[in-house]
């Protein structure tokens, strides 16, 4: 399955979650505030060089790309002719790269449009590579450790894993009703939301009983029995846990001292 | 060896459960659940408790954990329940939950984390526990339910057997001396049962956990327990060592209870004093070593041949399948080369484990899976060109869980949905459905809400729902799933009235033993392919076969191919090898 942890035994996994996280900041960073193509290749490099050491599977990793590409195409094209450059700092930014049905595309325009695509791309590279190498459980086992309440990360958690469920039961009940001779293929918008109610009565159905019964399971389990639940993880920083961190955090400070100088922006 | 800790606060007493003149009603009901229930449990004891559907038996396991009256209050409880000495009135869930674990029918709700060993740890955490506590709980639970090597794995990826192990060991985790199993099974394929049984047996007798088996699968569970409990209208009626208890087999058959073939078939040879016994036994070992001392005494050869089954060449072509190929978006080769004929008025069971692919061949007969490659022609017509709805005139599908399609506020106006969608008018819709209604037994439901029906009537309606639009191919996924042994066998006969009206009925279905009694041609998938088609009675004389395809015979059937290895069919219900057993017994059919 897409975006599913995977675990091996690479310089990469042995790291602790804080550490990889604070490499996930060094990219969120790099990411909002870098807008030049060319820098942003940078954050490309910190990103694709743990997935490389990491061993993520590109294929599987990637294969979300060929859904959006079109989309994204899109996006840069109406941004090259749409974007107003003088919102930028580089001086040839109104300056024409080509025209189209006599509209012009302006090279500000591309580069913003550029910019917004590898924006796009690279934070799906970067959240494939966080997801393959650190447990969903870890991230959210870390938001606890940091303040948010345990309810709310069960509760994500919870959600996360039993939408795919739900998506089954919702597909098991399409199916069942189709099979009544039940179709809205070809139905107006207004005359679909009416008709979805063979789909929607059984789904709502279905979904309290299911959460009656994880009610139960959870009651159980001594859920909600201590405010303070124990996060059953052993967190600890080993000495290459030090050398990243004072590697990435070097490249933090370098990145906004260069932004600040008025490098990587456009 | 019972484990250091198992069964947190427990009193020193002999019993593990003590139920003195309980009754409970739940809320908003005039008629109580439970009545005036006795029961003790000792230490270390595997109980099976059976009944019909309504008996008693789930409100019995919440009071066990306290589910009643802390998670469902309101009720009226009178009694005392107590777990290792503990009221649990006076106890909260989470104490109790220690004392007693509860695994119900749907494994994936029960793991309530994202990977196997976050979804067992959930509940030590919940308790606050010292890590390395939590730590060592989570080794002895992976490792006495044989999960170890599981536990970065996502429990939602599992199979059926693994999720409930999950489960298992989630309430496992708690350490529990008590488990209770609440239709735990229900769901598994014969695979994912056989596992579970297999853990339940290590769990008593490596770790002294006392086990309590609420199940309708008779024939497994009781050859694990020492002691039968039968319940009926929240009353405990029977309750016994399990051969006693049988003992009374017309009783226990007549509340709707299903009785091990092996059994039933000791009893009706002993009515027939064809053997003089004076303890039935349960287990096909029992009765094999029986069968061999007092009438396997001697060579035999291939007893007559009973049974006929000739594809009905005559008849009109209904399906044919010709290389059908099909894989899911997400790349799972569900279905591969399947070729396959089915003529008008058969009735044909389909088996196979979980993902053998039988459900996606049969979502290909109504257009609702359309081949990767191959094609499936129903009545002459390719089903790429035809839509699920102009098929659904012709292929009925009733899927295995009716609250999935139950959604109008009348019986009636449920029957009537299918044909209405058809565009026909109001009198002919009004005539389908009173045939449906009056075919099904339903008159007397036709003004109430489906949601309101108990499970059985749920299942007749949503059954009734698909043959109002009066299709010539009826296919029924999992009939008796959710079903109690009475109301399967109720489907079944319906199936087979309809089929005896001339329905192609198509059965898709884990319980072998049940269709395999009905059906006159068997299909077994695995791996996408098919593995036999043809003969029920043949088909279990293949062992090669039968283990590659994962399936368990019927007890009868599994008895004899014990006792005469090499026979070219066998029987498969227990009038059919009680009748073999006749001719053994006085001398037909065998020889020198």
């Amino acid at each position: 399955m897409a975006l599913e942890y995977r675990k091996l035994d690479t310089i990469w996994h042995r790291l602790d979650p804080r550490t990889k996280l604070l490499w996930g900041l060094l990219v969120v960073i790099q990411l909002a505030i870098w807008t030049h193509p060319l820098w942003q290749l940078m954050t490309l490099a910190i990103i694709v060089l743990p997935g490389i050491v990491s061993r993520v599977p590109w294929r599987y990793a990637l294969s979300i790309f060929k859904y959006i590409v079109p989309f994204i195409a899109l996006v840069v094209l109406l941004e090259s002719f749409l974007y107003n450059p003088v919102f930028l700092r580089i001086e040839n930014g109104n300056q024409t790269v080509f025209e189209l049905l006599g509209f012009k595309a302006t090279l500000g325009g591309l580069l913003f449009g550029v910019n917004f695509a590898e924006k796009i791309f690279f934070s799906i590279i970067f959240i494939s590579i966080l997801t393959y190498t650190i447990p969903f459980t870890d991230i959210l086992y870390l938001f606890q450790k940091i303040g948010a309440p345990y309810q709310l990360t069960f509760t994500i958690a919870t959600a996360w894993r039993l939408a795919p469920m739900f998506r089954r039961i919702y597909d098991e009940i399409v199916d069942a009703q189709k099979a009544r001779g039940w179709n809205i293929e070809e139905c107006g918008f207004f005359e679909k939301m009416h008709k979805m109610i063979p789909v929607l009565v059984p789904l709502y159905n279905q979904a309290i009983l299911y959460v009656e019964k994880l009610s139960l399971a959870m009651e159980s389990r001594a859920f909600g029995s201590n405010k303070k639940p124990t996060i059953p993880r052993k967190y600890g920083f080993k000495p290459i846990d030090y050398l990243v961190i004072t590697v990435v955090l070097a490249l933090i400070a370098t990145t906004i001292w260069l932004t600040v100088q008025g490098y990587g922006v456009l | 060896m019972l484990l250091k800790g198992i069964g947190s606060g427990v009193l020193l007493t002999e019993y593990a459960v003590e139920m003195v003149n309980v009754s409970y009603t739940y809320p908003r009901s005039t008629r109580p659940a439970l009545e005036n229930v006795t029961l003790r449990i000792r230490k270390g004891e595997i109980v099976s408790i059976l009944g019909p559907t309504g008996s008693g038996k789930t409100t019995l396991a919440y009071l066990l954990n306290g589910t009643i009256p802390h998670f469902i209050t309101g009720g009226k409880l009178e009694g005392r329940v107590l777990v290792n000495g503990l009221d649990t009135r006076e106890h909260s869930i989470p104490v109790l939950s220690q004392n007693v674990g509860l695994i119900f029918d749907e494994p994936e709700i029960q793991c309530l984390g994202m990977t196997v060993w976050d979804s067992i740890a959930f509940g030590p955490s919940n308790l606050g526990l010292p890590i390395d506590e939590i730590l060592w709980r989570v080794e002895y639970a992976l490792k006495a339910t044989r999960l170890k090597g599981y536990e970065d794995r996502n429990p939602m990826l599992l199979s059926g057997g693994e999720k409930q192990s999950v489960a298992i060991a989630g309430a496992l985790a708690m350490l529990p001396s008590i488990l209770v199993f609440d239709e735990a099974t229900s769901m598994l394929d014969p695979i994912g049962r056989q596992l579970i049984y297999s853990v339940i047996q290590e769990l008593n007798s490596r770790y002294g956990i006392t086990a309590i088996l609420i199940t309708q699968e008779t024939g497994e569970a009781l050859s694990l327990s020492n002691r039968l409990v039968v319940m009926y209208k929240g009353r405990i009626i029977a309750d016994g060592e399990p051969g006693e208890v049988l003992e009374d087999y017309e009783k226990i058959k007549g509340i709707g209870v299903k009785i091990p073939q092996v059994v039933e078939l000791f009893y009706k040879l002993r009515r027939h004093r064809l053997i003089d016994l004076s303890k039935i036994p349960i287990t096909i070992e029992e009765a094999a070593s029986i069968l061999r001392e007092h009438v396997i005494h001697r060579r035999y050869r291939l007893v007559k041949q009973t049974h006929g089954f000739n594809k009905a060449m005559d008849r009109d072509l209904a399906v044919y399948v010709e290389d059908l190929h099909y894989i899911y978006p997400n790349g799972v080769h569900a279905l591969r080369g399947v070729n396959l004929e089915i003529y008008s008025g058969e009735f044909i069971g389909i088996v196979g484990h979980n993902g053998s692919g039988k459900t996606t061949f049969a979502k290909h007969l109504n257009g609702l899976l359309k081949p990767v490659k191959g094609r499936v022609l129903v009545y002459g017509e390719d089903t790429r060109n035809l839509s699920t709805a102009i098929l659904s005139k012709t292929v009925g599908y009733v899927y295995q869980n009716p609250d999935a399609m139950l959604f109008r506020p009348t019986v009636e106006e449920e029957i009537a949905f299918g044909p209405r969608n058809l565009g026909l008018s109001n009198r002919e819709v009004m005539e389908r459905v009173e045939y449906v209604l009056k075919i099904l037994g339903l008159e007397e439901y036709r003004d109430v809400s489906p949601g309101r029906l108990p499970r059985g009537l749920k299942k007749r309606v949503a059954l009734g729902a698909v043959l109002s639009m009066k299709p010539r191919i009826l296919v029924v996924d999992e009939p008796t799933a959710g079903q109690d042994w009475a109301e399967s066998v109720e489907v079944m006969e319906i199936l087979k009235m309809l089929n005896n009206n001339g329905v192609t009925v198509i059965v898709i279905s884990h319980d072998i033993e049940l269709v395999s009694a009905y059906v006159n041609r068997l299909i077994v998938f695995s791996s996408g392919r098919i593995m036999y088609d043809g003969l029920v009675h043949r088909f279990f004389t293949n062992n090669d076969v039968l283990k590659r395809a994962s399936l368990k015979p019927p007890q009868v059937t599994e008895l004899l191919m014990k006792l005469l290895p090499g026979l070219r069919e066998y029987p498969i219900t227990v009038d059919e090898a009680l009748s073999l057993i006749e001719d053994l017994v006085r001398g037909d059919g065998c020889g020198s």
